[in-house]
């Protein structure tokens, strides 16, 4: 007789399952995929940030040997609503003006890029040859760059049907603000300036899509979220629902938010292949990619803080312009993102009393698009690093700034209304202290600073949504936030695990099947993970805000709990034991009943009577083997903590710094493979380190992106960032099934206040402050030269 | 001869046939003149996971190769650059049931997150490797300056470069020389 | 993108002149000009090829020259659009003669760059145009020498 083995497969660091494909070469990507007979879209894009198209003609690019056709946008606008139809549209309160917006340019451009003329060859240098080859005439408008510029009244305005150029304007916060700064001993007061920076995946857009009279349109496209688009798209395109399958590849190659709105171009190829008949195939190229996805971040914060002589902050007011772009992308318009960072503005602190005020304006530049720590970058700057610069003015330790106003008590809901459902955050905190060695390493830099040289250290706190219920979400998005999964035991007894969420790179085939392999009691390798097609898996909001490990890994746990249960009352009905079900363990692919270990079923012999032979079920009972489950967290939202530190030693001379530490301790609740967690905090403080310190996507005055390749738009190499150290403090939440938080998403928040105080320490002169974002050598350097 | 000098001028209908030996195989094809090598093994060979990340630029690293001994960036050759030559693609680098210590050590390590970087990354570990057995962490930074990966921050990279390279140090010469054969 | 230089013609400036605003000049002077024609009173169809070397973009547009004082000034505006993007220029020409057969020509202005050109090139163009302005202006050095000969 075996006996009941106790090993657990969740909380081990194993090798992640979909490797052997990618480390073979054999991912499939969408760039993989090709349909018989497919053509190939190349778009002609505005070369002006504001104009009128006075005329276009595609003459010539239509008789180009092998262009199969050309299309503009009023063509495409005929055959579709206008895309922001009202159930992907926010319902966050506030004023909103709503663009109306089709898949190309009509009359006019609002940004370089912007789509204006398709051209459809049979292959893709055909393609592009022949969009040379369109002529279009502009009549150049005013440029609006300067979101405070567009602010104000005598400004042209970009949507001319619109009363301002304001595209949503709302105000955030609760309690006594004034009495706040009425009692206050001190009040900081500081603007603070985030650039427009993001994250651009390796792997751009793309999408292929075919269309027939009877299935109806097959969208293959990396979207993070195919279900939110197939509903969007019957609903544009005004075919039923059951004509529409978005299909997400099994592989896809990062997407860090930039894949979550419902874009122009999805619309237009899916149009173009109902158009043409044959499937399309778009690949977005590097140029296109970076003048028009993953820009975030852009944002003005007028902070400030009333803080009592201690250190205690009593109350915050801030205005925040965020410069959202022409706010023309789907389901987020540009503004959800700077107001999820305005309701997170407060982060990890106790701040009772907040008023916000937020303006989104639109500018001529490209849609804000979300990027990984959606909307907090800005705001966790402004936040955190401003609590350095309270410290600095009062002449307190801002250790002891932090811990003052950390959040102590869970759950605890913050005055602009997000829950913090627990965690033990002074924990984290003390902890990423003494592994910084923060004592003696400003014992040191007393001793360096002797010999010259300009230690500092610095931290931060990020609270990282952790996935967002219903509860915020249905307002956030107008879609729900449960995670959903559909567990079945297939004739073989092998378990198939279908997910609505599809992941690029977070490696939901380990993760999901370390979690059902605990509940059935069976082999990693006897789970297969199906996920991506909406034709086959439960509906589901997409992989984005942390959602995987919180919500989706849950809905897979409770799927199997439900199997577990019928499961349980097949295996006493086999056995001839009368039992109430939850009497059974499952271990090692067998169903064994507490009271006698002797009596016990396969898995495979439950799984071949309910599949196969259902003549042998108890009396009455449904055939089969499968369970969905939608989870929602009995809580509004779940945020999971990570604290980040760092020391630096800058150059006065040239204002470069080098990064000597960076430490994280980080809270995921229980990690489900420490090894995974682990990759996504290196990763997240890394693209946080690029978008501080390389990337910024900059534009002329007159609207011209510079950096439309990766050699302008610097994104970190292996030699361009130091080791980081991660420390795990895990505070189970009481809010899932096995205590899992999400963890990855808002990784990056933290680091540019962690960079900015480990300078300013650094420096460590009266009225030095880094109050503009990136913090480059040269930034560095003008601030050093510019307070002398 | 630099390879450029072959090509004929432009006409871009024109088209070439080239002979190339990849991963161990010889391909004969008539390639169009303009078609960049990425394409080729893409489209032509049908040999998708070389990838596309950056189109031209040559910044991004994820068609990166290994060409008569060198990497190279194939999206900055044309096919008709490499007639005659002897390449390695991620294909040719070991099959899933039996992977190069490089590929091992990716997956051992978690040296990968979406995967879209790791072709091509693991051709640029592989010529580090193959001259270089026992790299220092600075100097594997500095060897993968040209690929970038948007995921893993590098640091499990770092150490899947150290896995692979103390697992071929302790095999015999023989069989280490098998594995950089290119 | 601001434009300045500042150059010295060996002639006086009524020839300077007449040479800056001779289209046959300028057809043969200005670097990437492939042709220049009158349409109408002071303004003329250009068509130029202009970027660097692997973004090279071919411009259809006008050039207008007004303002014009002879031997004293003039002002061109120039427009340009091409399958790459396009190009604008409003530049002020002024000439001071400083002896008998030297003027100083002061060029003052504003250009605008769009498209695939700007979005790669930016960082290269302010080089790159006053690269292309010392050619154009060692040419009418060359054509005033010409035109000095001539004349003696």
């Amino acid at each position: 007789m075996t006996t009941v083995s106790e090993t657990k497969w969740v909380g081990r660091a194993i090798r992640r399952r979909e490797d052997p494909r990618l480390l073979a070469g054999k991912g499939k990507y969408i760039g993989d995929i090709t349909l018989p007979g497919t053509t190939y879209v190349h778009l002609v894009r505005s070369t002006h940030a504001h104009a009128r198209i006075r005329n276009i003609d595609t003459t010539k690019a239509e008789n180009y040997p092998g262009v199969v056709a050309v299309v503009t946008g009023e063509e495409v606008a005929a055959a579709m609503k206008p895309m922001l139809v009202p159930s992907i549209i926010p319902r966050l309160g506030g004023e909103l003006q709503i663009p109306t917006v089709y898949p190309l340019a009509i009359d006019k451009v609002l940004w370089v890029g912007d789509p204006i003329v398709a051209i459809i060859a049979e292959n893709k240098y055909i393609a592009e040859d022949a969009a040379q080859l369109v002529e279009i005439e502009y009549e150049p408008l005013p440029v609006l760059e300067d979101p405070e510029e567009a602010l104000k009244s005598d400004s042209p305005k970009i949507h001319e049907d619109w009363k301002s150029n304001v595209l949503w304007h709302g105000e955030l916060g609760d309690g006594d603000v004034e009495k706040a700064f009425r009692e206050a001993d001190y009040i900081l007061s500081e603007r603070f300036y985030g650039h427009r920076t993001g994250c651009a995946p390796l792997e751009t857009r793309g999408a292929v899509a075919s269309y027939d009279d009877f299935t109806g349109l097959t969208l293959y496209i990396n979207s993070q979220r195919p279900h939110i688009l197939r509903m969007a798209l019957s609903q544009i395109l005004n075919i039923p629902h059951d004509k529409v399958r978005v299909i997400a590849p099994k592989d896809v190659g990062g997407a860090f938010g930039t894949k979550a709105p419902i874009y122009r171009e999805d619309l237009l190829i899916c149009y173009l292949a109902m158009k043409l008949k044959r499937p399309v195939k778009w690949i977005e190229n590097r140029m296109e990619s970076l003048m028009t996805i993953g820009q975030e971040r852009d944002q003005i914060h007028y902070l400030e803080l009333a803080v009592r002589k201690d250190g205690k902050i009593l109350g915050l007011r801030d205005r925040i312009i965020a410069d959202v772009g022409d706010g023309r992308t789907g389901v987020y318009l540009g503004f959800v993102m700077p107001w999820l960072g305005a309701a997170y503005l407060t982060n990890a602190f106790d701040i009772p009393n907040v008023h916000i005020d937020l303006s989104c304006v639109v500018t001529n530049k490209p849609c804000l698009s979300p990027s990984r720590a959606f909307g907090e970058f800005p705001a966790r700057f402004a936040m955190d690093y401003a609590l350095h610069l309270v410290a600095r003015e009062l002449n307190l330790d801002p250790r002891d700034v932090f811990e003052k106003n950390i959040i102590k008590k869970f759950p605890y809901v913050t005055a602009t209304g997000i829950t913090h459902d627990s965690g033990d955050y002074v924990g984290a905190f003390k902890t990423l202290l003494e592994a910084l060695d923060y004592d003696r390493v400003k014992q040191e830099q007393k001793e360096a600073r002797k010999n010259g040289r300009l230690i500092g250290v610095g931290f931060a706190m990020g609270a990282e949504m952790s996935g967002i219920g219903s509860q915020v979400f249905v307002a956030m998005e107008n879609q729900p936030g449960y995670g959903s999964a559909t567990v079945k035991i297939d004739t073989h007894g092998m378990v198939q695990v279908l997910e609505g969420d599809s992941p690029q790179g977070q490696g939901h085939e380990t993760t999901i099947a370390q979690a059902v392999a605990d509940e059935l009691g069976v082999n990693i390798d006897d789970i297969y993970i199906s996920y991506g097609d909406t034709f086959a898996t439960p509906f589901a909001s997409g992989t984005l805000g942390n959602r995987g490990a919180s919500y989706t890994v849950s809905a897979a746990v409770l799927a199997c709990r439900k199997l577990k249960t019928k499961i349980q009352k097949i295996a006493a009905y086999l056995l001839g034991i009368e039992s109430d079900s939850e009497e059974f363990i499952f271990a090692n692919r067998e169903v064994i009943w507490k009271k006698d270990n002797s009596k016990r079923v396969s898995l495979d012999d439950i799984a071949d009577v309910a599949i196969m032979a259902p003549t042998k079920l108890p009396p009455g009972m449904e055939a089969g083997l499968e369970a969905t489950a939608y989870f929602e967290a009995n809580i509004a939202s779940m945020l999971s903590i990570g604290v980040h530190g760092a020391v630096v030693e800058v150059n006065p001379k040239t204002g470069d710094y080098k990064i000597l530490r960076y430490v994280v301790v980080d809270d995921c609740g229980v990690p489900i493979n420490p090894m995974l967690v682990r990759g996504q905090v290196h990763g997240g403080v890394v693209m946080g380190i690029g978008n501080t310190r390389y990337e910024k996507y900059i534009y002329d005055e007159a609207g011209q992106p510079l950096c439309t390749t990766l050699m302008e738009y610097h994104m970190p190499s292996a030699a361009d960032v130091p080791d980081i150290e991660v420390i795990e403090y895990n505070v189970p939440t009481p809010y899932t099934p096995l205590g899992t938080k999400g963890k990855g998403e808002g990784v990056p928040g933290p680091v540019p206040a962690t960079l900015a105080s480990a300078i300013t320490d650094a420096i460590d002169r009266p009225g030095f402050k880094l109050l503009n974002l990136p913090l480059t050598p040269e930034s560095i350097w003008r601030a050093l030269n510019e307070d002398k | 001869m630099h390879p450029l000098q072959d090509v004929q001028k432009p006409g871009v209908e024109g088209t070439k046939t080239i002979q190339v030996r990849v991963n161990g195989q010889i391909y004969k094809r008539e390639v169009p003149i303009r078609m960049l090598l990425v394409d080729f093994l893409r489209e032509e060979l049908g040999l998708t996971g070389t990838h596309v990340g950056c189109s031209v630029e040559g910044r991004c690293g994820a068609c990166t190769i290994v060409l008569n001994g060198n990497n190279v960036k194939s999206c900055l050759l044309l096919a008709v650059q490499a007639d005659g030559a002897d390449i390695l693609t991620v294909e040719g680098l070991g099959e899933p049931d039996n992977l190069h210590p490089i590929q091992e050590g990716f997956w051992e390590k978690h040296g990968l997150q979406c995967g879209y970087c790791t072709p091509g990354m693991m051709m640029s570990v592989y010529n580090l490797l193959k001259v270089n057995p026992h790299p220092s962490v600075a100097e594997i930074r500095e060897a993968l300056v040209g690929n970038i990966c948007r995921c893993t921050g590098y640091e499990h990279i770092i150490e899947a470069v150290q896995y692979a390279a103390d697992r071929i140090a302790a095999m015999p010469k023989e069989e280490r020389d098998k594995l950089f054969s290119y | 993108m601001k434009i300045s230089g500042t150059y010295e013609i060996p002639t006086n400036s009524t020839t300077v002149f007449q040479l800056l605003t001779n289209p046959d000049v300028l057809e043969r002077t200005v670097p990437g000009l492939k042709s220049l024609h009158l349409i109408e009173d002071n303004i003329y169809d250009a068509d130029l090829e202009m970027g660097l070397p692997t973004v090279k973009g071919r411009y259809k547009g006008t050039v207008k020259l007004v303002d014009a004082v002879i031997g004293e000034h003039f002002r061109l505006i120039m427009e340009g659009q091409g399958p790459l993007g396009f190009v604008q220029a409003d530049v002020l020409i002024k000439l001071e003669q400083i002896s008998e057969n030297q003027t100083k020509v002061d060029c003052e202005g504003e250009a605008t760059i769009g498209g695939v050109v700007a979005g790669i090139g930016q960082r290269m163009i302010s080089g790159v145009a006053s690269f292309l302005m010392g050619q154009f202006f060692k040419a009418i050095r060359k054509e005033a020498s010409k035109a000095e000969n001539v004349g003696n």
